[in-house]
């Protein structure tokens, strides 16, 4: 009985003052974020690539069982695709004239071109998140490859999500899919702006939120979506994805619906950076 | 003595990590991962009391704070109450009885999920408990503890050789 009683004591005190220094760090974190970040920058530049070789082991399992599984899929896939490659190429004809009017009306305006003009670098996903409730991933590239914070992220011909953390050798991305996501977007055909943002509860769905778009917007089903001109950290016309099930909402103000992203965010290997950032003319402000 | 035992905690929480990580994260057709670091918090926390139960935690969360790159500190509380109340469960620690350590991995899995709702979704106006309940945190809590039933005879055994040297090398001073 004794010795259980100085025994516990000296824990509890141990415990008190672990958890305040916790609380310390999280104090620090949150008025000087970044403050911290030169130790865990170094700790994951040694941690990462060892990981790297696990990491191959383990998606090296995972291709294989899901290049079995994925077969007979691909099969059937196949005839539809070569159907869908017939009427494609009789669209591809009519692309063309168009393509070459649009550049002459685009010199006119002097509108250089859209993403297909950014520089990228290509990158490897190295780690994805252990928990459950975020969705972020960990890239093989970071200062020394030239990626900053605030870098948009693509995949597949669609936006995959943004650079929020850059170290040494890795740089950690938030992908839109995330909980904490928010993306201004705006449809590709009318220019009407709305916010995609991620939700872990749809996400098993294989669906994004769509939301604050104006009753009178014209913004439909099968819309395509891309990030929008006002975004201030987003490069604008980039892909998200296709709306679906718009509906206006019960305050008969706003309208509101899904949104199926353009990229396979479950099969998420290799993605690119694009290396310009967003003007926002804000720079030169503290 | 200490020096064997402090050497073999870091190989353990090491591979443990490695284990979530590397090989955990990758697997497919499970969205789910499951909680290595926690499975080593609650285990050493019930066979070794609360101090190395918390000191143990502080470890994890720490591992887990700097990989995930979010607030340095977020993690290592919860991980050290749960290293601390596992620690006062030690005194009903018998050796090869498995049906107890997979009660307390089932509340501390369960703590640490609601810990994360309350301060990452609730805060942030998500209401919907059973939605998270059902789809995040019970798939998680279910596999954790499936994988304590491995985890902790492998850990408990570890246990056991160092306390047999350390029982060798004590006797030696008296």
């Amino acid at each position: 009985m004794k010795n259980k009683k100085k025994a516990s004591l000296p824990a509890r005190y141990l415990l008190f003052f672990l958890l305040l220094f916790c609380i310390g760090l999280l104090t620090v974190n949150y008025f000087k974020p970044g403050f911290l970040s030169p130790v865990t920058n170094a700790v994951n530049s040694v941690l990462l690539p060892m990981q790297k070789g696990l990491n191959h082991l383990g998606t090296g399992f995972a291709d294989t069982a899901y290049d079995y599984q994925s077969l007979e899929e691909a099969r059937t896939e196949n005839q539809q695709l070569k159907e869908e490659l017939a009427s494609l190429k009789e669209d591809i004809g009519n692309y063309q004239q168009g393509q070459t009017e649009l550049k002459q009306l685009q010199e006119l305006f002097e509108l250089k071109g859209q993403y297909t003009d950014y520089e990228m670098t290509g990158a490897r996903v190295i780690q994805k998140d252990a928990g459950n409730w975020y969705h972020s991933f960990v890239i093989d590239k970071g200062t020394e490859d030239g990626i900053q914070a605030d870098m948009n992220v693509i995949a597949g011909g669609g936006l995959v999500g943004i650079v929020t953390e850059v170290g040494k050798n890795f740089a950690k991305v938030r992908s839109i899919i995330d909980d904490d996501s928010n993306v201004s977007a705006m449809s590709l055909n009318s220019g009407d702006t709305c916010i995609v943002s991620g939700d872990l509860k749809l996400y098993s769905e294989g669906k994004l939120r769509l939301s604050y778009i104006d009753k009178n917007d014209n913004i439909w089903d099968d819309d395509k979506i891309v990030t929008s001109n006002i975004s201030d950290k987003y490069l604008p016309n980039i892909l998200i994805g296709y709306a679906q099930d718009i509906q206006t909402d019960s305050n008969n103000v706003t309208k509101s619906g899904y949104l199926v992203p353009a990229v396979d965010f479950d099969h998420l290997q290799t993605v690119l950076v694009i290396k310009t950032l967003k003007v926002t003319g804000e720079e030169n402000q503290p | 003595m200490k020096i064997k035992r402090i050497l073999v905690m870091a190989v353990v929480i090491f591979a443990g990590f490695f284990l979530q990580y590397g090989i955990f994260a990758n697997v497919p057709l499970i969205d789910t991962v499951p909680n290595i670091l926690l499975i080593i918090t609650v285990s050493f926390g019930f066979m070794k009391g609360k101090i190395q139960g918390m000191v143990i935690g502080l470890f994890c969360g720490l591992f887990t704070d700097i990989v995930s790159m979010n607030a340095l500190g977020f993690h290592m509380i919860i991980y050290i109450i749960i290293g601390y109340i596992n620690g006062a469960f030690h005194q009903w620690m018998y050796s090869d009885y498995i049906v107890f350590p997979l009660i307390v991995t089932t509340f501390s899995s369960i703590l640490y999920n609601l810990y994360f709702y309350v301060f990452q979704f609730l805060v942030r106006n998500r209401l919907d408990f059973i939605y998270y309940l059902t789809h995040v945190i019970l798939p998680e809590v279910i596999y954790t503890v499936v994988l304590t039933g491995i985890i902790y005879q492998l850990l408990s055994f570890i246990n056991y050789k160092l306390e047999m040297t350390e029982r060798r090398s004590a006797t030696k001073f008296v």
